[in-house]
């Protein structure tokens, strides 16, 4: 009988760590991050989520005015919004576990752009008492995008959860973002990336501020 | 009833139910390749720039779909809302530096799977090595798209 519960509570464990973990694919090398500010290296911080916010990892903020929105259809991909703005911040945990929240995406009066909003679960409103909370950086009023980082060649693929809503309704579904190493610092590059197997695709790329974080594959 | 026309009976059935799945075969397709042809002559007409017969092809959901987003207004006739849609996307962005739309030029997604379930139906395909999921749905016979921008959540209350 004991055995039998201990089999139990061991299965809920995995599950349980399952369902913490982000999905990147078994075999992948890991990745491990590291917080270079000031001509330092070390691992980068845990980040943390609780009370609605997410603070902490190495953070980058990234932000283009380039950023075309594709649907795919039935009869190919049609680029409806051409040059969105499109920002966010990114946050990378020591073992390249991403966040991206703070998302906005919009663009010129009567552009598709502005019909684009990240998802807002009931459960993560922050009370008005957080909105007023002056101490946290990032305060959200939606899920943030989850992810996890992989090496792939020389460079870095953040897979992670969205979920965006439209005027048409909702998209969600796993995306992939790539993070490349350039002489000026990392880049992120939506190469058409689409969002699991729904009609809605990002295409564009935010340099990151430089010196912040490096990522190393693990062996 | 006697053995022998126990057995002419049944010859006779066993020759309807063999005369009847051979038809079925011969003159009828399966639901999977029905829905595959719909897909393909959905792209077949939106390249030749058929946006009547698109429009034929596409359910009550999609038409509404299309005739509420981008313009800011209510849906008007399909045909209407088809062009305002594509007159809707940046010319820069698209058709190859091409002035005007080239639609025969858009890579189409390519059918590698269907999935039927009563009268609705996924389209598994392939855009650019990417898979799609597009709904299709069964009116009155015939399959059409139903949603235009192939979402995967909830749909807006008004468009469902």
């Amino acid at each position: 009988m004991r055995s039998i519960t201990k089999l139990i509570s061991l299965g809920v464990l995995v599950l349980m760590i399952s369902s913490t973990t982000s999905a990147a694919p078994a075999n992948d090398p890991g990745v491990e991050a590291f917080d270079t500010r000031g001509g330092e290296r070390r691992p980068c911080p845990p980040v943390d989520t609780s009370g609605n916010y997410v603070r902490g990892g190495c953070k980058s903020f990234a932000t283009t005015l380039q950023t075309n929105v594709v649907v795919r259809t039935a009869f190919g991909a049609l680029p409806f919004g051409y040059h969105c703005a499109f920002s966010f911040n990114l946050h990378i945990d020591r073992t390249g576990r991403t966040w991206m929240d703070r998302i906005l995406i919009g663009g010129g009066a009567a552009t598709p752009c502005n019909d684009i909003r990240p998802c807002e679960p009931n459960a993560l409103k922050p009370s008005p008492a957080d909105r007023r909370n002056k101490g946290a950086d990032n305060p959200v009023d939606f899920d943030p995008w989850r992810g996890q980082l992989r090496a792939e060649g020389d460079r870095f693929i953040n897979r992670f959860d969205m979920c965006v809503d439209t005027c048409a309704g909702r998209f969600e579904g796993q995306m992939e973002f790539a993070l490349v190493r350039e002489d000026a610092g990392w880049t992120v590059r939506a190469e058409a990336a689409p969002a699991g197997t729904s009609g809605l695709a990002f295409d564009g790329e935010w340099p990151l501020d430089p010196g912040r974080f490096d990522l190393v594959a693990e062996n | 009833m006697s053995i022998g026309s126990c057995l002419l009976h049944r010859g006779i059935a066993l020759g309807a139910v063999l005369a009847l799945t051979l038809g079925a075969t011969a003159c009828g397709e399966s639901d999977e390749d029905r829905v595959r042809a719909a897909v393909e002559s959905l792209q077949e007409d939106f390249a030749a720039g058929d946006i009547v017969a698109v429009c034929d092809a596409m359910s009550d959901r999609s038409k509404q779909q299309v005739g509420r987003v981008g313009h800011q207004r209510k849906p008007t006739t399909c045909r209407r809302d088809m062009l305002a849609l594509l007159n809707s996307i940046p010319r820069q962005a698209m058709f190859y530096g091409e002035t005007a739309p080239n639609l025969r030029r858009l890579p189409k997604p390519e059918v590698t799977g269907v999935e039927i379930s009563g009268t609705k139906a996924i389209a598994e395909t392939d855009l650019n090595g990417h898979p799609l999921s597009i709904p299709m749905i069964e009116r009155d016979g015939e399959w059409q798209l139903d949603d235009f921008f192939v979402i995967t959540g909830p749909v807006r209350p008004d468009l469902d």
